[in-house]
């Protein structure tokens, strides 16, 4: 629920005043029409460039204060290319730019630049801010959203075609209401760009839904964040009671709600999560991009098929390289064993037939595997008190197979492969008995001398040539399902309790004994005549084959939460497992470039499936419902008392904001001339009435918002708040001259961005003191200079990229999922099915294309104040703390990348020294090091261990430095 | 602006010319700058407490198994509730199915001089019952998960707000300015649902955001210095970085945010020094390690989790949030099924641990000044949806919840909040989560009322739209 809180003081002023405020007072600027005002004449008209200068000056000289000189070219360049297209000039645009002797050239930079398709990347991510633009849905499992990055790229388009802002408006918020419906005739489907603006609408998190409740949730969500987006209200705050500051009734935030009451959301498509909701179809319109969709999904299903010969060749390679070894081991868990194991390290997971024997004797393990004490048990051991089946205080099942933790619900780490025979004794075998135990193996596994069995204390035997242990019961058939399985001698019954789970019969390598195969299957049985169940001491042996290359469990007997189990374990046997091990970045024995292949590699089948998803023609989109008799028609919309969703109260009719269109009538919704579809043209008359060239609010909102990005502060200082609590605007008629002008032409937002970057305003230098000034304005509210800003999150990875030559300049497509540092995708990951890294180029694109993903944030991003939307954000926070500092000296995106800046420093400057300064500055900062900053840099080298060292620290400083951050 | 200034005169004559190397051996000089986000910050109250412990069972407590004894409960085990239950809100629609009550499988005693009752599932906490108050019959706005997670742990049951930790870290600071205000030690099995929207700061500046303190590598992401890089050629490096920040401030009027990012690299690298030590519990004596039950399978996790959060606490950190549980998993408290024997296996998890911790803290003196809460996301149904089994389960309960607290100016022994014969809601008015939220900054000397921050044309705050003290709860 949005809420708004008064301050106390100022809650003792309102308190009890009605809603007045448009009968009693005139409406005050900003919701008066927009008023034209020439643009002053000022005591400087040479100093000044445009029409917003004129405005600028003259408000600084009523305040006796004058402008900042022009920065330098070096300044400017930066500057400029940073807020047009987010990235750092090239070196030999730097010297071009400042050895122009155009006086237009800046001018020209600025043409150029607005026309270059990374202008479009930079500034769709201000417009994804407000659209609370993500990936995932949010919440419990984090759902991918598969579609959304279109409607990324549909921004990034709308903002390099220079879309007109008030098409853009209504493409997102009534793209399926465009055409006119006269006829008879199904309706007209909207064009796929349109089907694409829309998901606007749908980026909100998304939790599991709850009926009515739900949607009353949903609605009102859009109804707030279209209010904040595009009128720079904050109408949210009328969803419980009227508005405390602003003139909107709750009676108001209904009726608006009531233009998006006929939206029908797709149901999930079969096999996807509830919470998500559906796709609309969306063919690929923007040029080339079916093609593309087409080529990149044959790609991906090629790689995907090449990566698993790929891997299966590395696997090889890699357990040969790491003697790769499996272990073979007996686990107490839960009370009184506390975690309890020890285990053998040999080769058993080979797939070949083993027979493992463990004793348990006056507190301690002992360990054979094919015949033999494990030489290792000493050392690969937990606490060894070895413990046996009677130390169990619930004995309740016993199961094969899994590993349940007691709980007899087989859990994680099943077995894969076969088990012949299992016998337990209720004693430990002394070395005859061990004797008479391999001859009777050997016999029956092994072709030699046929011996029976006879130690004493037998009680219990499985054996599965003898599946109900009856001898004239002929064997079920290979590979026929082990449904039910009777012990006759021990009357246990061990059955397949899931019928998803069913272990298969086949015989073990190279002999013709029947053995229960699993793979990740599951038998289990109560446990009622095991007696054995008493002793304290006794003996296990298993016959069996292993495949395992993680954790696996054989039999388990346990209950209430403890348990005695056998278990495999190659990670064991060298503490981790080959993925483990590969993964573990000490590990000297595997390159890095290994280790990434690795991972790609193993997970390109788990990924496979959700990228041809994401290639689909689709969009998280939205419609209109049909209406009857197909689809729900118009519901009653009713203001809904404290915002509750089942406390309805009247029942209202979209209308418009009352205070701004001056009364509280229903609104006219144009339908077809039959009223055949009574559902649709309710969002179409919104968008309207939004972008009218009358409402006052859109184009002031907008103009503001492009301000604000380009000076650092806006001309009202909340963009989203041009309400009684936001900030008392600066220049308000320069606000509404700039308004005029976006509607004048054509609601071009380049056109605005043109005026203010050739403005002399936006030109000033920042590296002046004004005391005078600074005294009267300290927050330079009255812009006599430019503000040193700090790059957002996004331009900051973009611009290590771009100094270490890497960036890759590929632009639209899929998301990019660049390297976590170590192990966070682990420690905070949800499920694994999304984050697929990249440490190839694709992973270094742009930050626009990053996936959102609302459950994990890139560590780097989010410490430089990136969030991934959950809510519209107008603004940005510019934190400084020390883990920037960490993230940037110590953190791995500069780890990796300082490298290649480095070779790009040598390539251009070869060995010497100066050279070498000069060219990182250049690169770095866009600059030459002064005289100062180069004979101390020098007198660095000379005290460092080695030049090429030095050069490396020279590198890893400047991407640290405040001017690779802070630009002027 | 003025302390903007200030600090910039301090820091030139004072800060400025100090090299590198005598500031990191030296104290941290303490600076109540705007720049400085971890800045110790004046409390609105007097009040003990001067750092949390937020303890998170992550999945759903069932409270009349652990804490709240229902006798009249059992007496109906098998049967359906008696009248008509009020099946308003987030059990509407559920309790038209067939269901029937669940008793507890477990004995209740009354302990300690309050005589409260504590299930036999909680026997080391039992022993400690006297430092505890706790507060019945918790409402959140919503019975999934995700929603009511966030709703406990941000005050907002949708993202994008900020958590607890982020408030506080926000409103007091930290007293330590080698460490992040808000550390947080998740179960070492996985993440909670919502991940780590569950520490975030939401519209708050990134520095108050939770820090993940790693099971594995350096305790914080990005501590170990690059590979290769000797401490004196680091400590070279950051001289010429120094320098070159120095070049960069010249001729400058607004260099306030640029003066503290220099004074950010030396906190972090004080950091890099610092934080190894406090995670490092090789150091705490072998008696201490059993008090935690890190020798043993089953108490080791968050025994380890708990030590570590006395060890922060001790140095200042200023909030920790322990998060026990992963979601949709075995190791989560949601217990839909065989309700008494996860209940076994989750308390036996944290008892020793969470009580170990409460004595630890009493036995160092720190227990006065350290506020410890425990919380989940919701409580759980008396009965469950269908007809009995052989292991029944609770389903979800948003008017159920259980918290305790201890420690700071808690008044021990004392009981808030007061549900019916099954703990399926309170007996009066329910206790929402936003004035448990008033009453966790109110014991931690803020005003929920002072403690606010302009967002998006709002006034924001914690409790949303502000929340009651419950008085009753503060010594």
């Amino acid at each position: 629920m949005l809420h708004c809180r008064i301050p106390l003081a100022v809650a003792l002023v309102v308190a009890g005043a009605s809603w007045s405020y448009a009968e009693e007072d005139a409406l005050k600027w900003p919701f008066v029409p927009l008023q034209p005002t020439p643009p002053p004449t000022t005591e400087n008209p040479a100093w000044t460039r445009n029409e917003i200068d004129r405005f600028v000056l003259n408000r600084l000289e009523q305040q006796e204060l004058g402008p900042a000189p022009e920065a330098s070219r070096e300044t400017l360049i930066r500057r400029v290319y940073f807020d047009l297209i987010g990235l750092p000039p090239l070196p030999e645009e730097v010297s071009t730019f400042v050895k122009d002797p155009d006086p237009q050239a800046a001018d020209k930079m600025v043409d150029r630049l607005l026309k270059d398709r990374r202008y479009g990347e930079r500034w769709a991510r201000f417009w994804l801010d407000l659209a609370r633009y993500a990936d995932t849905a949010g919440y419990e499992g984090d759902p991918d959203l598969p579609h959304t990055w279109r409607y990324r790229d549909y921004v990034i388009d709308a903002f390099n075609n220079d879309k007109p802002y008030d098409l853009f408006i209504r493409e997102q918020l009534a793209g399926d209401e465009f055409e006119e419906i006269l006829g008879a005739g199904d309706l007209p489907s909207a064009p796929p760009e349109n089907t694409v603006a829309m998901t606007f609408l749908r980026l909100a998190p998304f939790t599991e839904p709850r009926g009515d409740e739900t949607r009353h949730e949903l609605l009102s969500e859009m109804t707030s964040t279209v209010g904040s987006v595009f009128l720079g209200l904050t109408v949210g705050c009328a969803k419980c009671h009227d508005h405390k500051y602003d003139p909107i009734p709750t009676r108001d935030f209904y009726r608006m709600q009531a233009f998006f009451a006929t939206i029908q959301i797709p149901r999930p498509l079969p096999g996807d999560g509830f919470q998500i909701g559906g796709p609309l179809s969306a063919a690929f319109y923007r040029p080339g991009e079916k093609e593309w969709a087409a080529k990149k999904r044959a790609t991906l299903q090629e790689e995907a098929n090449l990566a698993n010969e790929q891997l299966a060749a590395l696997k090889k390679e890699l357990e040969e390289r790491l003697e790769l070894q499996s272990g073979f081991g007996v686990q107490g868990m839960g009370a009184p064993f506390g975690n309890d194991y020890v285990f053998d390290r040999q080769p058993v997971n080979d797939g070949k037939w083993h027979y493992s024997l463990v004793t348990a004797q006056q507190g301690k393990w002992n360990f054979y595997t094919d015949g033999k004490l494990a030489p290792t048990t000493g050392a690969l051991s937990g606490t060894n008190r070895g413990h046996w089946y009677g130390a169990l205080p619930n004995p309740q099942h016993i199961s094969l197979g899994m590993y349940t933790a007691g709980s007899g619900n087989p859990q994680e780490a099943g077995h894969e492969g076969g088990i012949a025979e299992v016998l337990v004794f209720d004693h430990p075998l002394d070395d005859e008995e061990r004797q008479q135990l391999d001859r009777y193996l050997s016999g029956r596994y092994r072709d030699g001398p046929t011996e029976s069995l006879a130690i004493k204390g037998l009680r219990f035997h499985l054996d599965a040539a003898n599946l109900d242990g009856n001898a004239d019961t002929p064997n079920p058939a290979l590979e026929s399902q082990v449904a039910n399985w009777t012990d006759t001698q021990s009357g246990l019954a061990l059955m397949a309790p899931d019928e998803k789970r069913v272990p298969v019969l086949q015989t073990l390598p190279d002999t013709d004994q029947p053995a229960v195969f699993f793979t990740n299957d599951f038998l289990k049985g109560e446990l009622q005549k095991a007696a054995f169940l008493q002793d304290q001491e006794g003996s296990l042996v298993m016959v069996y084959t292993a495949t395992n290359q993680g954790e696996a469990y054989g039999l388990e007997v346990g209950g209430g939460g403890s348990m005695l189990t056998t278990f495999i374990n190659p990670a064991a046997a060298r503490k981790t497992g080959l993925a483990e091990i590969v993964a573990d970045p000490q590990n000297q024995q595997v390159t890095d470039s290994e280790r990434q292949n690795f991972a790609y590699l193993s997970t390109r089948k788990k990924f496979l499936p959700q990228k041809l998803k994401r290639l689909s023609p689709q969009a998280m989109s939205l419609r209109h419902s049909y209406g009857p008799p197909y689809e729900p028609g118009v519901p009653t919309s009713r203001v809904m008392i404290r915002g509750e969703w089942d406390n309805p109260g009247e029942v209202v009719k979209p209308g418009f904001l009352s205070f701004l269109a001056g009364n509280s009538k229903a609104a006219d919704i144009r339908l077809d001339p039959f009223k055949r579809w009574p559902t649709r043209s309710r969002r179409m008359a919104l968008a309207q009435w939004i972008t009218n060239p009358q409402n006052p609010l859109a184009a002031r909102v907008i103009v503001n918002r492009l301000w604000y990005r380009h000076f650092g502060r806006g001309i009202v200082a909340t963009p989203s708040d041009f309400g009684a609590l936001g900030s008392e605007p600066s220049h308000p008629q320069l606000l509404d001259w700039l308004a005029l002008k976006l509607i004048e032409q054509k609601w071009s937002l380049k056109a605005i961005h043109r005026l203010i970057c050739k403005s002399a305003t936006y030109r000033q230098a920042t590296r002046i003191r004004n005391e005078d000034a600074n005294g009267k304005d300290p927050e330079n509210t009255l812009l006599w200079r430019s503000r040193v800003r700090r790059l957002g999150a996004e331009a900051i990875r973009d611009s290590i990229l771009s100094v270490s030559g890497r960036l890759n300049a590929e632009s639209y497509g899929l998301p990019i999922f660049p390297p976590l540092p170590n192990d966070i995708a682990n420690r905070v990951k949800y499920d694994t099915t999304k984050w697929d890294t990249q440490y190839g180029p694709e992973g270094r694109k742009r930050s626009i294309y990053i996936y959102q993903q609302r459950t994990l944030n890139m560590p780097l991003l989010q410490t430089f104040d990136a969030p991934v939307c959950d809510e519209s954000r107008p603004q940005r926070r510019m934190s400084v703390t020390p883990l920037q500092a960490l993230a940037m000296y110590n953190g791995n995106l500069v780890a990796t990348e300082l490298p290649f800046f480095v070779k790009r420093v040598i390539d251009r400057a070869g060995e010497d020294v100066t050279s070498q300064i000069q060219q990182a500055f250049q690169i770095a900062l866009s600059r030459q090091p002064t005289d100062e900053e180069l004979s101390r840099l020098q007198e660095f080298y000379a005290t460092s261990p080695t030049p090429s060292e030095a050069l490396v620290s020279l590198c890893r400083i400047l991407y640290n430095s405040n001017e690779f951050l802070y630009v002027d | 602006m003025s302390s903007r200034r200030a600090f910039l005169q301090r820091s030139y004559n004072g800060l400025g010319t100090l090299g590198l190397a005598s500031l990191l051996a030296q104290e941290p000089p303490v600076y109540a700058d705007a720049n400085n986000p971890f800045a110790p910050r004046p409390a609105h109250l007097p009040r003990r407490a001067k750092r949390c412990i937020f303890l998170f069972m992550q999945g759903g407590v069932s409270q009349m198994d652990s804490f709240e004894y229902k006798p009249e409960l059992n007496k109906l085990h098998g049967k359906q509730l008696p009248g008509t239950p009020d099946v308003r809100g987030e059990l509407q629609g559920r309790l038209s199915f067939e269901h029937v009550c669940v008793g507890s499988a477990f004995k209740f005693q009354q302990h300690g001089e309050s005589g409260r009752y504590i299930s036999e599932l909680f026997p080391h906490l039992a022993k400690q019952v006297d430092h505890l108050a706790f507060i019945h019959g918790i409402k959140t706005d919503n019975q999934n998960h995700g929603p009511s997670t966030l709703h406990v742990t941000t005050g907002s049951q949708f993202p994008g707000s900020p958590s607890v930790g982020s408030w506080m870290s926000y409103g007091l600071g930290s007293e330590n300015q080698d460490m992040p205000a808000y550390m947080v030690i998740q179960d070492p099995r996985g993440a909670p649902v919502n991940g780590a929207a569950v520490w975030s700061n939401g519209y708050l500046p990134a520095a108050h955001q939770g820090t993940l303190l790693r099971a594995k590598g350096t305790p914080i992401l990005n501590l170990s210095a690059p590979q290769g890089l000797s401490a004196i050629r680091q400590r070279q490096e950051l001289e010429q970085l120094r320098w070159l920040n120095q070049q960069h401030l010249e001729n400058r009027d607004d260099s306030g945010e640029l003066e503290a990012r220099i004074h950010a690299y030396e906190l972090a690298f004080r950091m890099q020094t610092r934080a190894p030590e406090l995670v490092d519990l090789s150091k705490e004596p072998e008696h201490i390690h059993k008090l935690y039950g890190l020798d043993r399978a089953e108490t080791a996790g968050f025994g380890r989790q708990c030590l570590l959060a006395r060890r922060l606490a001790e140095s200042g950190v200023r909030y920790t949030l322990l998060v026990h549980g992963v979601q949709i998993n075995q190791h989560s408290w949601d217990d839909h099924g065989d309700v008494k024997g996860r209940m076994i296996r989750h308390s036996k998890e944290v008892d020793q641990p969470v009580a170990a911790l409460l004595s630890d803290l009493e036995q160092r003196g720190l227990l006065d000044e350290t506020l410890v809460v425990w919380a989940s996301e919701m409580g759980r149904t008396p009965f469950k949806n269908g007809k009995m089994t052989d292991k029944p389960g609770r389903d979800h309960n948003s008017y159920g919840l259980v918290m305790w607290m201890a420690g700071g100016n808690v008044k021990p022994g004392v009981t808030v909040g007061q549900t019916d014969d099954f703990s399926l809601r309170s007996v009066e008015e329910p206790i929402h989560i936003r004035h448990v939220h008033a009453t966790l900054l109110n014991l931690m000397g803020l005003d929920d009322e002072r403690l606010r921050y302009l967002h998006a044309g709002r006034n924001r705050q914690l409790t949303d739209i502000g929340g009651e003290v419950l008085d009753d709860l503060i010594s």
